[in-house]
């Protein structure tokens, strides 16, 4: 069966992210406390959230690969795992613009939160430096298989590290109350969430049939030689 | 434009260029792939005797 499933989200994303922005943007009411530099908040959470879901999806597949034994699980994985880093870039980046315009300065280390995130995305980081310090092979696979499933341990330990936090400056925005913000800004919140999680499947479906194509070429390539 | 406007404009820009620059370096490897593949299929045909037949690698690869 052809998987359509790439050109669905591509298209998804284009719409849903488009119309969520253009909301953020021009419809969305401001802050009363951060006045327009809140608008930040429509693409920074979402795309932190997008960067747990892409590790928490490599996760899963690494998972499968050491249950099954079915090595596409490790593409699949090492995929997740590519646009989770990607994800993890743009979130350091967006949280330091914000940080900079809320707080006067670009990074705090004594936020939890911020030195959690940091933590996360250099463990995933080092995930490239593992893969491809050793031979393609099972081997690979499986040793990459469980440095991704220990790598997802630390995904609820940053998303909690707020809530741990004596003293901090991040805000808390999701309590047990709910979400603390207008309900408008909540409807614009999930649009900007739900396009940027369609974005991240049209990143990875792309991104898996590019490195499925390479894997063929080189087999043909081998085969060939 | 304002101090916030333009750090929020930053941050928006940031994710564009991100997606944008992703974007590119993935045509860039379809490019590269479909070079690739030509070459074998060139390779392949040459092997089996026959003369190469045009746009065949092209069609497969639009076809992924």
């Amino acid at each position: 069966m052809r998987n359509n499933l790439g050109p669905v989200a591509a298209v998804g994303a284009l719409v849903v992210l488009g119309a969520g922005l253009s909301l953020a943007l021009f419809w969305a009411p401001e802050d009363a406390d951060q006045g327009f530099s809140q608008k930040i908040f429509y693409v920074h959470v979402p795309i932190a959230l997008a960067a747990y879901a892409c590790f928490g999806w490599g996760a899963w597949k690494a998972l499968r690969l050491l249950w099954t034994r079915d090595q596409r699980y490790d593409l699949e994985s090492y995929t997740a795992v590519h646009m989770g880093t990607i994800f993890g870039v743009l979130t350091l980046a967006t949280g330091s613009i914000w940080a900079k315009v809320s707080w006067g300065i670009w990074w705090s280390w004594s936020e939890r939160q911020l030195v959690l995130f940091l933590v996360l995305f250099l463990f995933y980081s080092a995930y490239f430096m593992l893969r491809y310090s050793t031979d393609p092979g099972p081997r690979r696979a499986n040793m990459s298989a469980v440095y991704a499933l220990f790598g997802v341990v630390l995904i609820p330990v940053s998303f909690l590290a707020i809530r741990l936090a004596e003293n901090f400056i991040h805000p808390v925005v999701f309590t047990r109350e709910g979400p603390q913000m207008a309900g408008s800004m909540f409807f614009v919140f999930c649009v900007c969430l739900a396009g940027m999680l369609l974005l991240a499947a049209a990143l990875y479906q792309a991104e898996l049939a590019g490195k499925r194509l390479d894997a063929r070429v080189r087999e043909l390539r081998e085969a060939l030689a | 434009m304002s101090r916030g406007e333009t750090y929020v404009f930053a941050a928006y820009l940031t994710l564009f260029a991100v997606v944008l620059g992703w974007l590119v370096i993935h045509v860039l490897k379809i490019a590269r792939l479909s070079r690739e593949l030509a070459e074998l299929v060139e390779l392949a045909q040459r092997r089996d005797g026959k003369a190469p037949a045009p746009d065949a690698p092209q069609a497969r690869v639009a076809g992924q």
